[in-house]
């Protein structure tokens, strides 16, 4: 039983780290809460689920939705945080601004795929189950778990050793020194929403396939999640992502298990409100990806 | 008036200020000179509590100040500008200045949220005094002007007003000539005389401008990599050694 | 006839909805005009209107005395959580906020005498249209009079420049506090008179959703002034009306709107009228 609910916890736990990775990296480069990332995380499942409706195979639909959730991101970069940034409005108004984009996101599924719970196929989603001792859990939720540490671990070392991670870390450290050694701002930008919207699509695409569900509301259950596991783990450090995923995952399964389920959302945010209080740069933050 | 003794603040291992001793009395222009870096303003926020002594103490009348919050500092009668403008940005020249007010208003919130004709009174009447000190720095048609949009000198003379205001017994000016012309710089200097003689008030001036600071200044310190290498009457530091080698050997590579 | 009371029913509702969001508003105002951004007003919201109710229907107060009380708890609250958490900045102290109102509406889900999911119903209807506007004229006044005192300078001072405020001897960490209680007051007093507006209350009313709505409502209104936040909550509740026809896309148009006003209009939309009237 115990076994079982960490394996549990762990799985949606890397989806939660993945998700939160998003909000971490556009914290870490721009200073800026962007409360439209769970749309992206939403819109990423929906997309791929239209494509798998269309016959695609399920690892180019994953693919696809990447891709349009990077897109989107830096549409939503373009609309909601450029104009902005010109005028250096202070920080309330990017966050009103992420949160007018996140609506007409949401808005714009619930236009075109109504307001219903929709499905993957069946055959999509069902995977051989795997027994191991006292853990039971399938194919699925295997590579959903080792596929969210693979995304994590590429962008650590995409952040460490190339020249685009050297420019990000330079943006996020101080961005008026970066400009003046020559590193094109606007671009890192562009590049920083593209990939931290691309992997909140790739984890909505993962959490939607973990409970068979997509929905225009499916983002309203990870954003406060999301906050509270870069909170927990240390906003602008990756590992602390993963570490503030997983621990936010376990505790929820383990509440679930051991105290009551109602009170489960509760223990989450006690954590989130704790952390705040006893260690406000979280377990693994202070440093972070400024010197990843 | 204010006394620091042996003060020490240390950052990591670097000694910001080390072993400092002063003593400032009242109503004296007194001087605060030395290379960049030297310490000067880690000296003021530890007079006004923006940072923590390592070791040493800070009174002010006998009054310990170290371990107190800045705004109790204040409270007690210390007043600082800043060496880039602090003022509140939104609010006028004006309401700056009132702001400045706060340790003495006496426009309650219950009686302004209850229309009590005294209270009202004196919110009025301290945007009158809040003009006039304006106008005494002359910026009289300045005072409705939003402070980001003033010029650099009219900030920092709003930055004066606003301390001014707050009644202090002792004024810490950090750095207030930098970016100002050679008028303005007289005129500030004109200004500062003024507070001492008319108003009583103690100022400790930090400085970059030596010429400033010789002739305005009753009283000299000198730091240099954070201790204190001269202190003196404005005669005595331009012939000490000591200052004039850690001067010309900064100016010689500078 | 039947259609014409409908009709006026149908108003008043609204009418009342949009008093509240404004009190909802100028509750998150009075913690911006100090610099701080709360999202926990719905927890406020959530403590005195579950406080008010069972006072009136279980204890048999008087709606009045029920309100100020439920109010008065939700300051409290306001008080104990703002001791720890306004030392955190910014998006920090939002964040913990968030959670604070979240574990609000958690327990009111799973206490035993809140109602569970399902809430309250049967809240007689106490409040009335003209109880409402008249307690958002009179606390719109009492805030703008605010603005005009002392403590209101030293708040403005803090969300300027918080170190040039201390200099100055404003004690930035007790004006956030008031600013936190006062704020924690009026969102309390307006969850009392939603809840007695309407026939029931549920967890669900107190959603993080909401927050962010009311946050709307004030920034797009224009935080420079007490007028701001109460047109953009007339003008933010009034536009999904209008958008009805709309139907399911109705929050496109909704959020882009919202998006034109923060983008094109940095003073929020209160800022034209003034403009207009300056000329």
């Amino acid at each position: 039983m115990l076994i079982q609910q960490l394996v549990n916890g762990l799985f949606i736990g890397s989806v939660y780290a993945l998700f939160a990775l998003g909000y971490t990296l556009i914290f870490g480069v721009l200073d800026i809460l962007n409360l439209a990332h769970a749309s992206i995380f939403m819109l990423g499942a929906f997309t791929a689920l239209v494509l798998v409706l269309k016959g695609v195979p399920l690892l180019v639909a994953i693919a696809g939705g990447a891709l349009a959730g990077g897109l989107l991101g830096v549409l939503l970069d373009r609309v909601a945080f450029w104009p902005l940034r010109r005028r250096q409005a202070g920080p309330l108004a990017p966050l009103i601004s992420s949160i007018a984009v996140g609506m007409i996101y949401v808005g714009a599924a619930n236009g075109i795929f109504g307001p219903d719970v929709r499905h993957f196929p069946f055959d999509v989603v069902r995977t051989p189950t795997i027994t191991l001792g006292q853990a039971t859990f399938t194919l699925a939720q295997l590579a959903i778990f080792l596929g969210s540490l693979a995304l994590m671990v590429a962008l650590q070392a995409l952040l460490r050793y190339t020249r685009f991670g050297a420019a990000v870390r330079a943006v996020a450290e101080n961005p008026r020194a970066a400009q003046l050694v020559g590193i094109d701002l606007e671009a890192v930008y562009a590049q920083t929403f593209f990939i931290a919207s691309a992997l909140g699509a790739v984890a909505g695409i993962l959490f939607a396939l973990n409970f068979n569900a997509v929905s225009s509301v499916m983002g309203s259950s990870v954003e406060l999640k999301g906050l509270a596991v870069i909170i927990l783990g240390g906003m602008g450090s990756i590992p602390g992502s993963l570490l503030g995923g997983l621990l936010i995952g376990l505790s929820e399964d383990l509440s679930v298990a051991y105290l009551s389920s109602n009170f489960r959302d509760a223990i989450v945010f006690a954590i989130l409100f704790l952390v705040l209080i006893i260690r406000p740069t979280g377990l693994l933050g202070q440093r972070g990806f400024r010197s990843a | 008036m204010i006394s620091l003794d042996a003060v020490t603040k240390q950052y990591g291992g670097v000694h910001a200020v080390k072993e400092l001793t002063l003593e400032i009395p009242e109503r004296m222009l007194f001087g605060l000179i030395g290379p960049n870096g030297a310490g000067k303003t880690t000296a003021l926020n530890l007079i006004t509590g923006l940072a923590a002594p390592t070791r040493g103490t800070i009174s002010l009348d006998g009054r310990r100040l170290d371990r107190r919050k800045p705004y109790e500092i204040a409270a007690l009668g210390v007043a600082r500008t800043y060496q880039t403008s602090r003022l509140f940005p939104y609010m006028t020249a004006l309401e700056n200045v009132v702001v400045g007010m706060h340790v003495h208003a006496r426009d309650s919130l219950v009686g302004q949220l209850a229309g009590w004709p005294p209270a009202i009174a004196q919110a009025r009447a301290l945007r009158t005094r809040a003009r006039e000190l304006l106008g005494e720095l002359g910026l009289s048609e300045r005072a409705d002007a939003v402070a980001r949009s003033l010029a650099a000198g009219e900030q920092r003379r709003v930055e004066l007003a606003r301390a001014i205001a707050a009644q202090p017994r002792v004024l810490l000016l950090d750095e207030p000539a930098a970016g100002l012309n050679p008028v303005e710089t007289e005129r500030l200097r004109d200004e500062i005389v003024r507070l001492v003689r008319e108003r009583g008030i103690g100022v400790l001036l930090v400085e970059h401008d030596m010429a400033l600071v010789m002739s305005a200044c009753e009283r000299i310190a000198v730091l240099d990599f954070g201790e204190k290498i001269a202190e003196g009457s404005p005669a005595q530091i331009r012939n000490d050694p000591k200052v004039i080698e850690a001067y010309l050997g900064v100016e010689n590579s500078a | 006839m039947h259609e014409l009371v409908a009709a006026y029913h149908a108003h008043s509702a609204l009418l009342n909805e949009i008093g509240i969001n404004a009190l909802l508003a100028l509750s998150v105002w009075v913690t911006l005009a100090c610099g701080q951004l709360s999202l926990g007003n719905m927890g406020f919201m959530a403590i005195a209107a579950y406080a008010s109710v069972l006072l009136v229907t279980r204890g048999h107060w008087p709606f009045f005395g029920a309100a100020l009380t439920g109010a008065a708890m939700a300051a409290a609250a306001g008080l104990l959580l703002g001791w720890p958490v306004l030392r955190l900045r910014g998006v920090f102290l939002a964040i913990a906020t968030i959670g604070f109102g979240e574990i609000v509406r958690i327990f009111a889900i799973n206490l035993p005498f809140t109602g569970g999911a399902e809430g309250i119903a049967g809240i007689p209807q106490l409040v009335t249209t003209a109880i409402i506007y008249s307690s958002l004229a009179l606390i719109a006044f009492l805030l703008w009079r605010l603005t005009r005192s002392r403590a209101g300078r030293a708040f403005a001072a803090i969300a300027q420049d918080e170190v040039a405020a201390s200099g100055l001897g404003i004690n930035p960490a007790a004006y956030k506090l008031a600013a936190f209680a006062i704020g924690a007051f009026i969102a309390g007093y307006a969850g009392a008179l939603a809840a007695f507006s309407s026939f029931f209350i549920s967890p669900s009313d107190y959603s993080f959703g909401r927050a962010v709505d009311v946050l709307a409502f004030a920034v797009a209104g224009g935080i420079g002034s007490v007028a701001g936040p109460i047109a953009g909550a007339a003008l933010l509740t009034l536009l999904p009306e209008w958008l009805r026809f709309l139907q399911n896309y109705r929050d496109v148009v909704n959020g882009a709107i919202l998006l034109l006003v923060i983008i094109f209009l940095p003073q929020g939309v209160w800022s034209i009228v003034r403009r207009r009237s300056a000329r």
